[in-house]
């Protein structure tokens, strides 16, 4: 069973032999693929979703090209943010008031929270569901609305008593 | 009408359909674009209904709902204060200090716990999702140990300091 090298954009992870071939042994220029094929095998195929010309329109969500930056770089930074928090946090509760941890906390929070905001949208507001445009809108607002969150908390931070400190007063007053 | 020899060689059909199509195309486009419509409104079956009620899923989607209230609630403070002078509702933290200090005690106790439940929860399951990363407790028995733990940690945290 030779594997011939696909230059696709589509990520090609080797699937069963047995789908490839049932898939290639189906009519060449009416293949169907159908919305539970698996995504790998009908990639393997060499044709994607825009090939089908039949009665199933082209699938709204296109598989992303594969980027370290969006897979296992962005895991790792994500779980190392969230370990930063726990010592932040920490020190923030013991020592009280710091330049530098309100600063970093006005930094780290808000970038953690981003990133979870960004999943829920990955997960419940995806291109298949709000359409292309729909998801980048909703994407770029998060990225606004996330710099108008940090430049807030920078504010707070240098105009008024800082992150700790408020939570301190607020929580005992 | 088909008993004859002749007349059985012939399709039946109404008088006036066309049997054979000339222009494909148009009779594609006529039948794709009210599919992919009816398509879009398919029902679901039910799941988030049906599935047994579990600490395993509960608590995942207690983490991600805890997760997206505290960050709502941060933002809000945060982006008030930084819109709030444009549009006349400027706020420091001396202002809103002062409007908590008028509060009743039993409604700020109240309130506190209410605050600091999701994020003592959102605290502590956090860290054991930290700790499966490190691929330890990732058992039936290490979810359940953890997610108990993590259930009376976050419980306690959130009493102690709505004490406070």
């Amino acid at each position: 069973m030779a594997l011939r090298l696909v230059a696709s954009p589509l990520a090609i992870s080797r699937s069963s032999p047995r789908i490839v071939a049932a898939l290639r042994a189906s009519s060449s220029t009416h293949s169907r693929v159908y919305f539970h094929a698996s995504r790998n095998a009908a990639a393997a195929t060499g044709k994607t979703a825009a090939d089908v010309t039949e009665v199933y329109k082209a699938v709204a969500y296109r598989q992303p090209t594969p980027n370290q930056l969006h897979g296992s770089y962005h895991w790792d930074f994500e779980r190392l943010l969230s370990v930063s928090m726990i010592p932040l946090f920490a020190a923030s509760a013991m020592q009280g008031a710091h330049p530098i941890t309100d600063s970093l906390l006005g930094v780290v929070v808000p970038i953690h929270c981003h990133i979870g905001f960004d999943a829920m949208v990955t997960d419940y507001l995806h291109p298949g569901k709000v359409g292309v445009f729909g998801n980048k809108a909703i994407t770029w607002t998060l990225r606004g609305v996330t710099v108008l969150a940090l430049y807030g908390c920078y504010q707070f931070n240098a105009t008024d008593i800082g992150l700790t400190e408020l939570v301190k007063k607020a929580w005992t007053a | 009408m088909a008993k004859t020899a002749f007349a059985k060689t012939r399709f039946m059909a109404p008088v006036g359909t066309r049997i054979l199509s000339t222009s494909q195309s148009t009779q594609k486009e006529v039948t794709v674009a009210p599919l992919i419509e009816q398509r879009k409104n398919r029902p679901l079956s039910p799941h988030l209904t049906i599935y047994q009620p579990q600490i395993t899923w509960y608590m995942s989607g207690f983490h991600r709902f805890t997760g997206g209230a505290v960050a709502a609630g941060f933002y809000a403070g945060a982006i008030g204060y930084a819109l709030g002078p444009m549009v006349g509702l400027g706020f420091d933290a001396a202002s809103v200090t002062s409007v908590i200090a008028t509060v009743p005690v039993a409604a700020k106790v109240a309130a506190k716990f209410i605050i600091a439940y999701p994020f003592t929860f959102h605290c502590f399951n956090g860290i054991r999702h930290l700790i499966w990363d490190t691929t330890r407790f990732m058992t039936i028995k290490g979810v359940y140990q953890t997610g108990y733990a993590v259930l009376g940690l976050s419980t306690v945290s959130a009493v102690a300091l709505a004490l406070i």
